[in-house]
C-alpha cells in the first residue's frame, strides 16, 4: 500500500529537487545583478574615447588588457560575493526548514546534499561566465575592435573563472552548512574580495595562497618585463590550476565527509 | 468502545509482535549518558506514548530510531530489520528500505518557508515517488487542502504542524514516529490530531507519540514508556500503570476535604480510626484514581512544563 520510493535519489532527481527549492530565493536576480555589475566595470574603458580611436592599434593590446585589468580584476572583486550569497540563500532554507533531517530520513547526509546544490548551481556559473565574456566581445566588436580575438586565452580563462568560481562556492556551502549565522559567509566573501583583487597586484607566489587568489594566478598575461609591450603572453598556467584543482578537490571532500558525520 | 479502539485491543489481545524493540540502547555525548540502557518495546497497532521531562531523551530515542543518531551502545530493531550501526552498502540500503515504511515528524515540521504548502508536498512527492492522490489524500485529511497556494511562513503554528503530518502520513507509513505532533495547536487542532492518529491506528498504523500535553496524550494512548535523564521508568500499558499508582484518600470532613497519597489499602482504616479519634467528624471516605500527569510527577520527580 505504500508508495514510497526507498532508494536513494540519484543526482539527476537530487539537482532537480534542488531547483524546485530555489523559487522564490532570487537567484537569478542575484547573479543578473553581479552579472550585469561585471559588465559595467569591465567594460569601463570602452567609454573613454580615447581608447576608441586606438582600439585597433597594435600597442594598445585591447583584448589583452581588456581580460588582465577590464575582467579579471573586477571579478576577483565580486565573485567571492557572488558566492557566499549563492551559497547562503542555498543552505539558509535547509537551516529554517529543518531539511537536513528531512533529506537525512531519505539517506541523503549533509555532505551529499551540499554536493548536490553544487551540481545545482554549476550550470548558472557556467551560463554567467559565458554570458559575461560573450558581452564584453560584443561590446568591444561594438566599439569598433576589428583585430582577431585571442580566443585561447579567452577560452583559457573562462573555464579559469568557472573552476575557481565552483571551488569558492563549495568553500561557501560548507562554511553556511557548518555555521548557521549567513553573516559569517559573507564576511569571508567580503574578504575573499580584498584578497583576489590584491591578489592582482602581488607577486605571483602570494596568488597561489588564497583560493580567491586563482584568478589572478590562472591568467595567461603577465606585465612585460621589458619595454616592447605592456603586456606578454605566458604559457598557460596549467600547473598553477592543476594546483588548484587538486587541492580543492581534497578539501571539499573532505568537507563532505565532515559534513556527513554531524547528527542532525 | 469505538470501533478503532476494539481493533486495537484485538491486536493486542492476539499477542501482536513488537513493531520496535531496542536492547541496552545507550547515547553519550562526552561523559553524559542522554540515553541510558533502553529497552524498549514498542507494540504493533499501538498507539505508543513516550513521555519524559524535557532533557530525559526522548528525541535523542526517536532518532536513534530513524537513524539520525548513531548510539553508542545497544541494539535497535525496527519492523522486523535490525538498523545497524555498519556503515556498508547492504546496512544502509536496508535502513533506507525500513525507513521508506515510516513517517515522521521530529522536533519540528520539515518545511520550507519561503515555499507554499502545495510546493513542499510537491518536493515529498518528488523524494518520495507519490501519486497525486496520496497528496491529496493527506492534505484532505489534516484540513489544509484549501490553504495550499499559501507560503508557509504566512501559516499558522498549527498550520505548519499539520502540514508536517501531511508530509509524515503522505505515503501511508505502516509506523509514524511523531515528536509533540500537537506542539502549538489550540484545543480544537489537538482535537482534530488526535481523531486523526486515532483512526490511523484503526487502519493498523502503529504510532509512538511524544508529548508534553499529558491530559492529551492519556486520551490517546494504550501503551506507553516513562523515561527521565535517559532511563526507562515505566513500561506498559495504562491500564498496568494505573494498577501500579496507589489511588489517593480522599476524606470530607467538617474542616474540608483532606488527600493523602500513598495510603495502602489496608492502612485505611487506622487512618480513618485516627481522625475519629482526633475529633475529626467525618462525612466521606472515598479513593480517587491519580492521573496520569500525578503519577507521572512521582516516577519522575518533576512536573510542571516537562
Amino acid at each position: 500500500m505504500s508508495g514510497r520510493s526507498t532508494s536513494l535519489p540519484g543526482f539527476g532527481k537530487a539537482v532537480r529537487l534542488e531547483y524546485a527549492k530555489m523559487r522564490r530565493l532570487r537567484t537569478s536576480l542575484v547573479l543578473g545583478a553581479v552579472l550585469l555589475a561585471t559588465i559595467l566595470f569591465g567594460t569601463m574603458q570602452l567609454f573613454d574615447a580615447d581608447h576608441r580611436a586606438r582600439i585597433n592599434e597594435p600597442n594598445t593590446m585591447h583584448w589583452e588588457f581588456l581580460l588582465l585589468t577590464g575582467y579579471s580584476s573586477t571579478k576577483a572583486l565580486f565573485m567571492p560575493l557572488l558566492a557566499a550569497v549563492l551559497a547562503s540563500r542555498q543552505v539558509d532554507i535547509e537551516h529554517h526548514g529543518n531539511g537536513w533531517l528531512r533529506t537525512s530520513m531519505f539517506g541523503v547526509t549533509p555532505g551529499r546534499l551540499c554536493t548536490v546544490k553544487l551540481l545545482a548551481l554549476m550550470p548558472l556559473v557556467v551560463l554567467s561566465t559565458v554570458v559575461e565574456m560573450s558581452v564584453l566581445v560584443l561590446a568591444s566588436r561594438a566599439a569598433g575592435a576589428t583585430t582577431p580575438l585571442p580566443w585561447v586565452q579567452w577560452l583559457w580563462y573562462g573555464a579559469v573563472v568557472v573552476i575557481v568560481t565552483l571551488g569558492v562556492v563549495g568553500l561557501h556551502l560548507w562554511l553556511a552548512a557548518r555555521v548557521e549565522s549567513q553573516l559569517v559567509g559573507l564576511g569571508v566573501g567580503v574578504l575573499g574580495g580584498f584578497l583576489g583583487f590584491f591578489s592582482m597586484l602581488m607577486p605571483p607566489w602570494f596568488a597561489h595562497l588564497t583560493p580567491w587568489g586563482y584568478l589572478a594566478a590562472g591568467l595567461p598575461y603577465q606585465l612585460s618585463p621589458t619595454g616592447d609591450a605592456p603586456l606578454i603572453a605566458i604559457p598557460l598556467p596549467w600547473g598553477s590550476m592543476a594546483l588548484f584543482c587538486c587541492v580543492m578537490l581534497g578539501v571539499l571532500a573532505l568537507a563532505r565527509v565532515r559534513l556527513d558525520r554531524v547528527e542532525i | 468502545m469505538r470501533e478503532a479502539e476494539v481493533r486495537r485491543e484485538s491486536g493486542r489481545d492476539c499477542g501482536a509482535m513488537d513493531i520496535i524493540t531496542t536492547q541496552g540502547l545507550t547515547k553519550a555525548y562526552g561523559a553524559t549518558r542522554v540515553v541510558d540502557g533502553l529497552d524498549l518495546r514498542v507494540p504493533q497497532g499501538s498507539v505508543f506514548g513516550f513521555l519524559g521531562p524535557n532533557g530525559s531523551g526522548k528525541s535523542t530515542t526517536m532518532k536513534m530510531l530513524l537513524s539520525l543518531v548513531r548510539p553508542t551502545n545497544g541494539s535497535i530493531e525496527v519492523l522486523g530489520t535490525p538498523m545497524g550501526r555498519g556503515n556498508g552498502d547492504g546496512d544502509r540500503g536496508t535502513r533506507r528500505r525500513v525507513l521508506g515504511r515510516i513517517g515522521s515528524l521530529i522536533e519540528a515540521p520539515s518545511v520550507y518557508p519561503h515555499l507554499t504548502g502545495n510546493e513542499n508536498m510537491r518536493i515529498q512527492q518528488m523524494i518520495l515517488g507519490l501519486t497525486e492522490a496520496q497528496v491529496r489524500r493527506a492534505l484532505e485529511i489534516v484540513r489544509l487542502d484549501t490553504a495550499g497556494q499559501k507560503l508557509v511562513k504566512q501559516y499558522s503554528l498549527g498550520m505548519k504542524q499539520r502540514l508536517g503530518i501531511a508530509m509524515a502520513i503522505a505515503h501511508q507509513p505502516e509506523l509514524l514516529i511523531l515528536d509533540e505532533p500537537t506542539n502549538g495547536l489550540d484545543p480544537a487542532g489537538i482535537e482534530e490530531i488526535r481523531e486523526l492518529l486515532l483512526e490511523l491506528a484503526g487502519e493498523g498504523v502503529t504510532i509512538m507519540v511524544s508529548s508534553h500535553q499529558l491530559a492529551e496524550i492519556e486520551r490517546m494512548i494504550d501503551t506507553l514508556a516513562v523515561i527521565d535523564h535517559g532511563r526507562l521508568m515505566f513500561q506498559g500499558t495504562k491500564a498496568e500503570l494505573f494498577q501500579q499508582a496507589t489511588p489517593d484518600l480522599l476524606i470530607t470532613t467538617d474542616a474540608g476535604v483532606v488527600r493523602r497519597r500513598d495510603v495502602p489499602a489496608d492502612a485505611t482504616p487506622y487512618v480513618v480510626t485516627e481522625l475519629v479519634r482526633a475529633g475529626a467528624r467525618i462525612h466521606e471516605v472515598r479513593r480517587e484514581q491519580q492521573t496520569l500527569e500525578d503519577i507521572f510527577i512521582e516516577l519522575t520527580g518533576r512536573g510542571g512544563a516537562l
